[in-house]
């Protein structure tokens, strides 16, 4: 199944996250149109996701991708991916 | 092409080749650029642009979707990320950047002002928006400026609301957003409105602009990033 969920933060940028899941997570997308840098970091936190097993993954990943890769995000918080995403995951796991 | 340029110009930049760079220029044909993490079927009507020529490219910078029509002013601004005149921190050099684009407004008798995080309003509308990225040592900032809105080809072209609800979208976007035409009460011609913003920019910076054309070597990079990224499904379709 897939799970989407639309974050909009406050300030008017927004976090769109898709997970696809079928007993695991088969694909993670997260998109929009808030600032990340560097950008190419998205695609490992979105590989990183895709490791996740459970809620608790999801944001103990997406936190320590925050705080150790030096990823610096304009606009949103780790806070606002870690939201948009476990709503996704809740979504797709149905 | 606009795109594979300003990548070019912020490479040759930040390897000290050429000078920090401001350039302004339009899009011919118009075309509609995302935002680095944007998916492009969710915010580009694919079928309209197509069917009216308007290209679609992703940019290197985040942020969100923009059509660039015959009434919009395009600027790129790079400059070595050591540069002394531009905060470290991101949002303050947005600020920095961003007032540039203000002392220019000022020339037209307009008072603008920065919202941040990449905005710049008149009396509460957005007139322009900014998206920048940090790379290759360098600071790359490019960003919009409205001088006449087509709110029909824009809306056609962006996603920005589903069929039924548009006619309210729109009324809601003219609200929410100006132009220089609407401000000034007169037509303004792109090189009026560079001219007025390249003064800006030097009274901001308290810099000297020179005008130069681009170095054969970013010529030939740019027709090089245009031909094997900016022109490709695969970047363009990324997401």
């Amino acid at each position: 199944m897939i799970g989407e969920s639309v974050l909009k933060v406050s300030g008017g940028k927004m976090i769109r996250a898709r997970i696809a899941f079928d007993r695991e997570i088969l694909d993670v997308r997260i998109s929009g149109d808030f600032f990340l840098y560097p950008e190419e970091a998205i695609h490992e936190l979105e590989k990183q996701v895709k490791e996740a097993r459970s809620e608790e993954d999801i944001m103990r990943l997406v936190e320590a991708f925050f705080r150790e890769k030096h990823v610096v995000v304009v606009g949103a918080s780790a806070g606002d991916f870690v939201n948009v995403l476990l709503n996704a995951f809740r979504k797709a796991k149905g | 092409m606009n795109m594979a340029l300003d990548e070019a110009i912020a490479k040759a930049v930040g390897a000290g080749k050429v000078p920090p760079t401001i350039r302004f220029y339009t899009w011919n044909p118009p075309a509609v650029s995302i935002g680095y993490f944007q998916e492009v079927e969710v915010e580009v009507n694919i079928d309209y642009c197509r069917s009216r020529g308007i290209d679609i490219v992703r940019r290197i910078t985040g942020g969100g979707a923009v059509y660039h029509g015959p009434g919009e002013l395009t600027y790129c601004i790079a400059v070595p990320q050591d540069y002394s005149l531009i905060p470290s921190d991101i949002v303050e050099s947005y600020k920095v950047l961003c007032q540039g684009i203000i002392c220019g407004l000022k020339r037209l008798g307009i008072e603008a002002r920065f919202r941040p995080i990449n905005d710049i309003e008149i009396k509460g509308r957005k007139v322009s928006g900014s998206a920048q990225t940090r790379r290759f040592g360098a600071v790359l900032q490019h960003g919009t400026l409205l001088i006449d809105v087509d709110v029909d080809v824009m809306f056609n072209a962006l996603k920005i609301a589903e069929e039924k609800m548009r006619d309210k979208a729109i009324k809601e976007f003219k609200k929410r957003v100006t132009s220089l035409k609407e401000e000034t009460g007169r037509s303004l011609s792109h090189f009026e409105v560079a001219e007025v913003l390249k003064e800006g920019f030097e009274e901001s910076l308290g810099i000297e602009l020179i005008e130069k054309t681009l170095s054969e070597d970013e010529v030939k990079d740019a027709l090089k990033l245009r031909n094997e990224k900016y022109a490709t499904r695969e970047w363009n379709f990324m997401r």
